[in-house]
């Protein structure tokens, strides 16, 4: 019990000093997750670096719900530098912005798309 | 939350301390555990996922964009009440929301330069100084519908669930800054939150925003203690939110801390750039607009959703649907709301309620008699009170794709 409330307290002690997001801090090494889903991004170059620079402050659902061309990531990331504190970039930019704008770049929809119904079902009025 | 520590490839999935500056192994008397064979240009890749739905009693079908900051917005079928309850409202965040709330020695500051006696009151103070007033006010996030935009626009990409309409039960804020007194130059009132820039920068808000002194002064804007007839939920603002019928739903600060009578227009976060703002002239899809071209966003426009049924229905031996949802104007009154089942070349009529107060969302229902078998669309669209109707496809274009009031529409195949 109180071994339990010890480590209760240091977990909440760790993740509160992890709260603050910081810079990667030297080069990044070649590394692999937990598991191979990247955090729900898709696995081509430059996803370590994006999951290790962008993942510290903000979910990777924030990027794989976007598209854009690589001069919008580019301002998503200057807008970011400017009021987010995210650091510099430094050479791991190029590799990043190439991933980005390959991975999630915007396709034409059009001014409205069809309906998609993910499962027809019978209507039972008497609900 | 853990951290995964990796080397060579290598995977070697643990909790360990990382060492900070402030010396947290020092600090504990505790060594960081596998630092010895953490290499020197070593950086440890963090997985913060977490499930969103622990704590929070949202209803399983509401949909999470963004795990961090929390972000999360209803299916049109989940905002069939009336009176949206709680674990169906959606959820929007900027920063790192609070994990409790010391309401006992909650203090609400107001001051600003155009405030004559600035002071703080507590929630106690409010509640008896004060008479309380409820009201079922509409909140939408201006970016609701973003999703549809093309080119598309950054940020959360909420499809039609970021709206709600609760009941909401507070002081006037009007009464308030007329205790404090508001001095002849006052142009906005801003507020601020206890939540944390995303950064953990504690220099930094998460957002701070607000609304002109004369949206201030209306009846129905609040600051409010009780959202649906109990405290607010933490994650909705506990335990002060102000509350601002019709607009942004962003103008509503959660987690209030401070206002603050401005004499210029607030420049807080999220006041300025692009956020909450549109162009102040309208673009063809796609351009660039400078941060000067932008303005801000206020009333929302006229919108209405199809709550019943849910999208995907299969008539079997009927003809006959009854449909239902509701609709809202912003600042406005809704004047009616039309139905088509053949993809708007013809509209009929559907009954109308009147809203329960100014800035609630109104009902409306209609009865289909569908002619024969086939696939449709049942799309409606509302007219608010000044004969302004909903497009039926995107309305105009804007960088950060807010304002996306294009008519709702549900799929039905009668079989």
């Amino acid at each position: 019990m109180k071994a339990g409330l010890i480590s209760t307290f240091l977990l909440l002690l760790l993740s509160f000093l992890l709260m603050k997001c910081d810079p990667p801090k030297g080069k990044v090494k070649e590394a692999t997750l937990p598991d191979s889903t990247m955090l729900g991004l898709i696995d081509d170059t430059g996803v370590l670096l994006v999951l290790q620079h962008c993942n510290a402050c903000h979910s990777t659902q924030l990027i794989s719900q976007n598209r854009m061309t690589k001069a919008g990531w580019k301002s998503t990331i200057q807008w970011m530098q400017a009021t987010q504190n995210l650091w510099d970039l430094g050479e791991d930019e190029a590799i990043i912005l190439t991933y980005l704008a390959k991975n999630y770049a915007p396709s034409a929809i059009g001014r409205r798309q069809s309906l998609v119904v993910e499962q027809w079902y019978a209507l039972d009025e008497k609900n | 939350m853990y951290i995964c520590c990796v080397s060579n490839g290598v995977m070697k999935r643990r909790i360990f301390l990382r060492q900070t500056g402030l010396g947290l192994s020092g600090l504990l008397g505790l060594e960081v555990v596998f630092a010895s064979s953490m290499p020197k240009d070593y950086i440890p890749l963090m997985d913060h996922r977490q499930d969103p739905f622990k704590n929070l009693n949202k209803h399983k079908q509401m949909i999470v964009l963004n795990d961090r900051p929390l972000n999360m917005e209803a299916q049109a079928h989940l905002l069939n009440d009336e009176v949206t309850p709680a674990d169906k409202m959606f959820v929007r965040n900027n920063g790192i929301t609070p994990q409790k709330i010391d309401v006992k020695n909650w203090r609400l500051v107001i001051d600003g330069e155009s405030a004559l006696n600035g002071r703080s009151f507590t929630l106690d103070e409010l509640k008896t100084t004060f008479d309380s007033y409820t009201y079922q006010l509409v909140l939408e996030c201006g970016g609701n519908g973003r999703s549809e935009f093309n080119p598309p626009a950054k940020g959360n990409q909420w499809t039609i669930g970021a709206v709600s309409c609760a009941q909401w039960t507070g002081v006037r804020l009007r009464d308030v800054l007329e205790r404090i007194g508001v001095k002849d130059d006052a142009v906005y009132l801003a507020y601020h939150s206890r939540d944390q820039h995303l950064s953990g920068d504690s220099k930094k808000e998460a957002i701070s925003r607000g609304i002109p002194i004369s949206k201030a002064m209306m009846d129905e804007t609040l600051l409010a203690y009780k959202m649906n007839q109990e405290d607010i939920p933490l994650i909705h603002g506990q335990p002060l939110r102000l509350v601002v019928g019709g607009w942004p739903a962003s103008a509503s600060g959660k987690w209030l801390t401070q206002l603050s009578i401005r004499n210029i227009v607030h420049d807080g976060a999220k006041m300025g750039g692009q956020a909450y703002r549109i162009p102040c002239e309208t673009v063809a899809p796609g351009t660039p607009v400078s941060d000067k071209d932008m303005c801000i966003i206020e009333s929302m426009p006229v919108k209405s959703l199809l709550t019943y049924p849910k999208s995907g229905a299969l008539l079997e031996n009927q003809k006959n649907l009854e449909i239902r949802g509701h609709a809202w104007a912003g600042e406005l009154a809704v004047s009616a709301v039309y139905y088509s089942i053949d993809f708007g070349a013809t509209w009929d009529v559907c009954h109308l309620s009147a809203p329960i107060n100014r800035l609630a969302w109104q009902h409306f229902k209609a009865e289909i008699q569908f002619p024969k078998k086939g696939y449709y669309e049942v799309w409606v669209r509302a007219r608010d009170q000044n004969g302004v109707d909903q497009p039926m496809i995107l309305p105009g274009w804007n960088p950060k794709g807010y304002l996306n009031n294009a008519c709702h529409r549900i799929a039905i195949k009668v079989v």
